[in-house]
């Protein structure tokens, strides 16, 4: 009994030493800041392309909606030497321009006049035209599929680059499902929709940067951009990625990089120190008002590449369908009128082959049914 | 009564011994001569022919005495009488005529009466013989009453026997218990008023007019002594100095009861082990560091944390010494200790602003830490039992009186107890830690004293995680102290101080690693001190160090690892200084102190420099060139003088002012992207992209003490600028940074505050209270992109903290129970936080606010604690005491650090708290 007591009273002096305690923390500031103007996209110097620029608000920490449009603002693109080109104003805080291509010889800025009469500018910034990608590559190891992008400039001019990707894949459920049950009539009926065949989707998070400034020549070999564990689901069947490559200044590649190192794992007692990165706008009135976002003009290129399963070593893909197989049940009409899990087929007359739904629903997984226009 | 008794029979025992001289001399015959400065053995010869008298003397005690009589027909005894008053010498003629001179004490010419009879007789009897045996001690008891004459007597002028002008007597104040010296001693006179405070040797010199002085002597926790002494030349003079015992574990801190009127030191606060133990801690044992961190101008950025800022300083910027050798990291499990050894230590002195320029190479202060020397005169031990950690220390002599040796041993037991916990994660944790102290004095002789110590501390801990850190303190000290004359001695010492520390995880064999930093420093340095008259202090001094750093080193751990090693090179440098300085009494009313550092330092091969686009960020895509250097050759030299200056005016005997103004240089410093000193922690020498960083600091201080000394009040002002401080780039990496400039930016600092310090040394109630006003602020020193912060302006740094009261009282109940009770107020430190989100390129970015414009919740914490000391019989077993102290009195919740965590969609913040609840301790001392 003594050593149960002295025991808890170490526990308690050791959860004291080594774990402390934490309560949460909302200070006045931070729970209701100034709310500021976000500025995303890029004039667009290909001829014949649609500029967009969206315009939003940031958002208080805790706030969990969409972030506010900023609408009815008059955005301009100005050049250096005063040409003015209007943007038009669509839905969604986007605002459109088309029509006007750039001069490669003169620079430009964004001006964004709010609603509430507020003036803000981007720095004047040059024409940049990105190199086109000269290949997107992959090669299979033990750590997975490592995907990577070779450019150059034979002007060796570009120096600075940044990338974006959008992956595809193709993938399957568990099951094939023939049948549906109606809640509504109480029957089973024919499953008009193909549930089994998915296209999933995600887009790239972090900043993927390089700078060519330390060679001799303008050659980006290799750069790594994501690798996927051979595991994945992604390398179910199908795997096709869209890389498009910007070309940037170099305070362009210093706020990108700034911005990437930023990390997006806060939280410990030893976190590096955080500062604040706003980009090249800013306000003409008031410094301390805001602006978030860079300007930039300039070109992108792209490149998609697709890779079939049968290119790739004999990996196993672990799914998140395996469960699956376990818990194939034989039910009568009346059973799955009660538990209505998703059918996959009928195993014999009045009863039916059935699967948890989870299983069968590709969507369930983040996918759509939607063949993808691209798609190969 | 007994002494009364022994003084009454002692005197009677002198009568009857004249009465027996005069009874057993009838035919004594007169003397006659006209003696004119004469030598007395002259004057013997003279006297020899005339009579049967036979002299007895040691010629080199007389060799100085002149004989300046006309005698005419007179008893020699008359004549010797006349001659020898208000002398040291006494004479004494026995019955065969035989005349005796010596000094201060007469030759006995009988024996007692009952002399043989002794064996049998009762002490009573003996009374007699037993006094004049034990005169010496006697004299010792009453060192007070006692005229000492100090220097060679001549009295060749006639009318007075003491030549004008001044003699510098030197000496060392000792304990008379342990003949432990006794640092910081006042050794003062009052008319005029002329003092000096001893060295860290104890040892002590002063220039006064010759004659007769009452020399006064005030130390912490000793008696106040007092020495009647002539000054005839110059001389040697020890005092010894008796335990306070009525001021026991009551005496709180502070050297000299008027130190901060009289002296001329501003900025300096003197911590003693009584004040270090009286403080109640978070775990119950003594430590110097948290003590240190309660006095005005000192603070620091969180609880666990041992790092100090002073005076707007980071925490690489403080010198901290131990007996001479810098310690890396001053802090064991994470901070939650410090490195220092209650046991071992006897005295802290933390220098803020006139920095002697003896001391150079941090930019902020020096925290001077002095151990014990062990007891010359027995072996004692002592130590002490607390929840978390035990240690013990023994000392003693190695030869009496002249060697001496003190051992401390300290350790944890922590990963015992977390064995004994049945939660799983507790059982994977590991905290150990302990630390070895040996220091050594011998004494050749009164000129050549030799110290050595021997330092170590290691420290473990894996905290639920399977990365283990592991670090080690090494330092090694050898001085050597040179007399050469009574105003001139030496110093010469050589250190060795080094840190390393690792990390290691093997969780994953094929990703097992681990990471070795290592920083290697020796020094060799000559000290100097004179003391040319009474009115100058000069000292001065050579010092060189030598600087080996190992950066980084990772390397695979096992033989499955696939970790890739990776070597960022050594780096090595050379600091050397020259300094001078001198305390100048102009006046009793007006000291002025200068000096004059001049300090050289070179960062040498072999090493590969990168260039950098001049004018650009340093940034890796602005990398030119790689420049190779050749093993020891200079890569960059940068130099530069270190003035020192302070200056203090006496307004009354109870009020002074004082003035200083220092620059400081510093060449390494710590690289830490946190604000905390973690054993992650690089240190980087300055190199040709990161120049050395250069401190300026003016202050004044107004200072007043009222109630005779026990109530001191004291006001500082400070202004400081810093150049070439380092803050980080957003994100910066510093471990295995091959380019650490990169990462960094250069930046200027400023720093200004207003120090207020109210402090009661005795009484029932005694403690102080403090109150600082400080800020600190950095502007970056670039022009464009990532060199700049805040858009070039001043920004709060991350230890800035304005507002900080402190209070530290200790009441005494009676002999045996104390209690204390501390109080701390601060304003939180800044912090740069997330105030929104946005979405920019499909991504989900936080925008932080400026670096710094937020702060953490304002620090408040109460401690509480109470001693028990065990009975005071003399002869026990053990002298022991208990403490038990509270630490966070009211469990508040100070946060130590806030930070915010993406949670569906939302982001919410959270603050840690490191110790949330009242920790009550337990501690077991002992000493035998």
């Amino acid at each position: 009994m003594k050593n149960k007591i002295y025991k808890q009273a170490v526990g308690w002096l050791m959860i004291a030493l080594v774990g402390g305690c934490v309560d949460p923390y909302r200070p006045p500031e931070v729970a209701s800041p100034d709310s500021y103007l976000v500025v995303n996209g890029f004039f667009d110097s290909a001829p014949g392309k649609t500029t967009t620029i969206q315009l939003s608000r940031t958002q208080n920490l805790t706030d969990s909606n969409a972030p506010a449009a900023e609408t009815k603002a008059k955005v301009t693109i100005e050049s250096a030497h005063n040409a003015s080109y209007a943007l038009t104003e669509a839905t969604g805080g986007m605002y459109t321009l088309s029509g006007v291509t750039p001069l490669s010889s003169e620079t430009y800025r964004l001006h964004i006049k709010t609603a509430k009469g507020l003036d803000y500018y981007s720095d004047y910034v040059p024409v940049i035209n990105t190199p086109a990608i000269d290949s997107v590559g992959w090669y299979a190891d033990n750590e997975g599929l490592q995907l990577h992008v070779n450019t150059h400039d034979p002007n060796n001019s570009t120096r600075y680059y940044r990338w974006e990707f959008d992956e595809t894949w193709e993938y399957t459920s568990a099951f094939y499902s023939s049948y549906v049950y109606d809640p509504k009539t109480r029957n089973i009926l024919n499953r008009t929709e193909d549930i089994y065949h998915c296209w999933g989707s995600a887009t790239s998070k972090n900043i993927i940067l390089s700078s060519t400034a330390r060679l001799s020549r303008d050659i980006v070999s290799k750069f790594p951009l994501i690798t996927i564990t051979q595991s994945s689901l992604k390398l179910q069947s199908k795997y096709s990625i869209l890389v498009r490559q910007f070309a940037l200044t170099q305070a362009g590649y210093d706020y990108y990089d700034q911005l990437a190192k930023m990390t997006q794992n806060i939280g410990s007692i030893f976190d590096p120190q955080p500062s604040q990165i706003t980009g090249n706008f800013r306000s003409s009135t008031n410094p301390a008002d805001l602006v978030l976002g860079f300007f930039r003009v300039g070109t992108v290129t792209s490149k998609r590449i697709y890779i079939r399963r049968d290119q790739l070593p004999s990996w196993t893909t672990i799914t998140g369908y395996e469960p699956c197989y376990n818990e194939v049940d034989t039910l009568t009409l009346g059973e799955i009128r009660d538990k209505q899990p998703g059918i996959i087929t009928l195993f014999e007359p009045g009863i039916y082959l059935t699967n948890p739904i989870e299983c069968l629903d590709c969507r369930m997984r983040g996918g759509v049914t939607t063949k993808p226009a691209f798609w190969e | 009564m007994a002494q009364l008794y022994r003084i009454a029979l002692l005197f009677l025992g002198v009568v009857c011994c004249l009465t027996n001289g005069f009874g057993q001399a009838p035919t004594e015959k007169p003397v006659s001569g006209d003696f004119t400065n004469q030598r007395f053995d002259q004057f013997v010869r003279t006297i020899e022919g005339q009579t049967a008298y036979h002299f007895f003397y040691n010629p080199a005690d007389v060799d100085s005495l002149v004989v300046d009589l006309r005698i005419d027909k007179q008893p020699l005894r008359a004549v010797l009488r006349q001659l020898f008053e208000g002398s040291k010498f006494s004479f004494s003629i026995d019955n065969q005529q035989r005349v005796y001179v010596t000094i201060n004490r007469p030759i006995r010419t009988e024996l007692p009466i009952g002399f043989f009879l002794r064996g049998s007789s009762d002490s009573e009897t003996d009374s007699t013989s037993a006094a004049y045996l034990t005169e010496s001690q006697k004299k010792r008891v009453e060192p007070e009453t006692k005229l000492y004459e100090i220097g060679k007597r001549t009295n060749r002028d006639a009318g007075s026997p003491i030549r004008p002008g001044r003699s510098t007597i030197n000496g060392y104040v000792r304990n008379v218990a342990s003949g432990e010296p006794i640092v910081g001693a006042a050794v003062y006179i009052e008319n005029p008023r002329l003092g000096t405070v001893t060295d860290q040797f104890g040892s002590y010199a002063i220039t006064l007019p010759r004659g007769r002085h009452d020399l006064k002597l005030r130390s912490i926790g000793l008696k106040d002594a007092r020495r009647r002494i002539v000054i005839y030349g110059d001389g040697k003079f020890d005092i010894e100095m008796e335990d306070d015992v009525i001021a026991l574990k009551e005496v709180v801190i502070e050297a000299e009861k008027d130190a901060n009127i009289a002296g001329i030191q501003m900025g300096q606060e003197r911590v003693d082990i009584k004040s270090i133990k009286q403080v109640p801690t978070a775990l119950g044992e003594a430590d110097l560091l948290r003590v240190i961190q309660t006095l005005p101008g000192v603070k620091t950025v969180g609880e666990s944390s041992t790092g100090l800022n002073v005076r707007g300083g980071a925490t690489d910027q403080n010198l901290i010494l131990y007996n001479d050798a810098p310690i890396y990291n001053s802090s064991h499990l994470f901070g939650f200790f410090s490195a220092f050894n209650p046991d071992m230590i006897k005295s802290a002195e933390l220098y803020k602003s006139a920095i002697p320029a003896r001391f150079g190479g941090r930019l902020s202060s020096v925290l001077d830490v002095q151990t014990r020397d062990g007891n010359k005169k027995k072996f004692i031990g002592s130590g002490g039992i607390g929840l978390l950690t035990g240690r013990l220390t023994l000392e003693g002599p190695l030869i009496k009186d002249k060697t001496s040796f003190i051992i401390g041993v300290r350790t944890t037991y922590s990963d015992w107890l977390l064995k004994q916990l049945q939660n799983a994660s507790f059982q994977k944790s590991q905290a150990q830690f302990y630390d070895l102290n040996l220091h050594v004095t011998h004494d050749f002789n009164e000129k050549n004293t030799i110290y050595l110590t021997g330092y170590m501390s290691r420290d473990r801990f894996r905290l639920n995680s399977d990365t283990s850190y592991r670090y080690q303190n090494q330092i090694a000290t050898l001085k050597w102290k040179h007399v050469f004359t009574n105003k001139l001695y030496s110093v010469y010492t050589a250190s060795y101080s080094g840190y390393k520390y690792s990390v290691s995880s093997e969780k994953n064999p094929l990703t097992a690693y681990q990471l070795d930093f290592a920083i290697n420093q020796s020094q060799l340095k000559a000290d100097f001190n004179f003391y040319p008259t009474n009115q100058h202090a000069v000292d001065f001094g050579i010092s060189a160090t030598h600087y080996n750093l190992s950066p980084g080193n990772f390397q695979p751990k096992g033989n499955e690892s696939l970790i890739v090693p990776d070597v960022v090179a050594n780096e090595k440098g050379l600091e050397s200084a020259v300094y001078i300085g001198d305390r100048f009494d102009i006046t009793p009313k007006l000291s002025i102190s200068g000096g004059l550092r001049y300090s050289l330092y070179t960062y040498l091969g072999p090493h590969s420099v990168y260039q950098y686009v001049p004018g650009l960020p340093k940034a890796v895509n602005n990398i030119t060139d790689t420049l190779s250097y050749a093993n020891n050759q200079p890569i960059k030299t940068y130099h530069g003088p270190e003035y020192r200056f302070s200056l203090r005016y006496s307004l009354s005997s109870s009020a002074s002012v004082k003035a200083s103004f220092n620059r400081t240089r510093q060449y390494i410093q710590m690289l830490s992207n946190t604000t905390v000193i973690s054993p992650t922690d690089i240190w980087k020498l300055s190199d040709p992209n990161i120049a050395p960083q250069i401190g300026d600091q003016y202050a004044v201080g107004l200072y007043k003490n009222n109630r005779t000394n026990t109530v001191e009040m004291s006001v500082e002002a400070y202004y400081k600028t810093m150049q070439n401080m380092l803050d980080y780039r957003s994100g910066a990496t510093l471990i295995l940074n091959h380019h650490i400039e990169t990462d960094v930016v250069s930046a200027q600092g400023k720093a200004y505050g207003v120090e207020f310090l109210v402090k009661k040394m005795t009484g029932k109630l005694n403690g102080w209270l403090s109150y600082t006003y400080s800020r600190t602020l950095l502007r970056t020193n670039g022009q464009i992109g990532s060199d700049v912060i805040n858009k070039g302006e001043y920004y709060p740094s991350s230890y800035d903290k304005p507002h900080d009261v402190t209070m530290i009282g200790n009441y005494k109940i009676n002999r045996r129970f104390s209690l204390s009770l501390n109080f701390t107020y601060s304003t939180g430190r800044p912090i740069t936080l997330p105030v929104a989100k946005y979405a920019v390129d499909n991504s989900l970015r936080l925008l932080y606010s400026e670096r710094n414009q937020y702060r953490i919740p304002d620090y408040y914490r109460a401690d509480f604690a109470m001693n028990i000391e065990g009975n005071h019989k003399v002869r026990k077993l053990a002298h022991s005491s208990w403490t038990l102290a509270v630490y966070n009195l009211t469990g508040r919740h100070n946060a130590y650090s806030v930070y915010f965590k993406s949670e569906n969609g939302v982001i919410n913040g959270y603050q840690l708290s490191i110790f949330g609840q009242p920790i009550p301790s337990i501690t077991y001392n002992f000493r035998f």
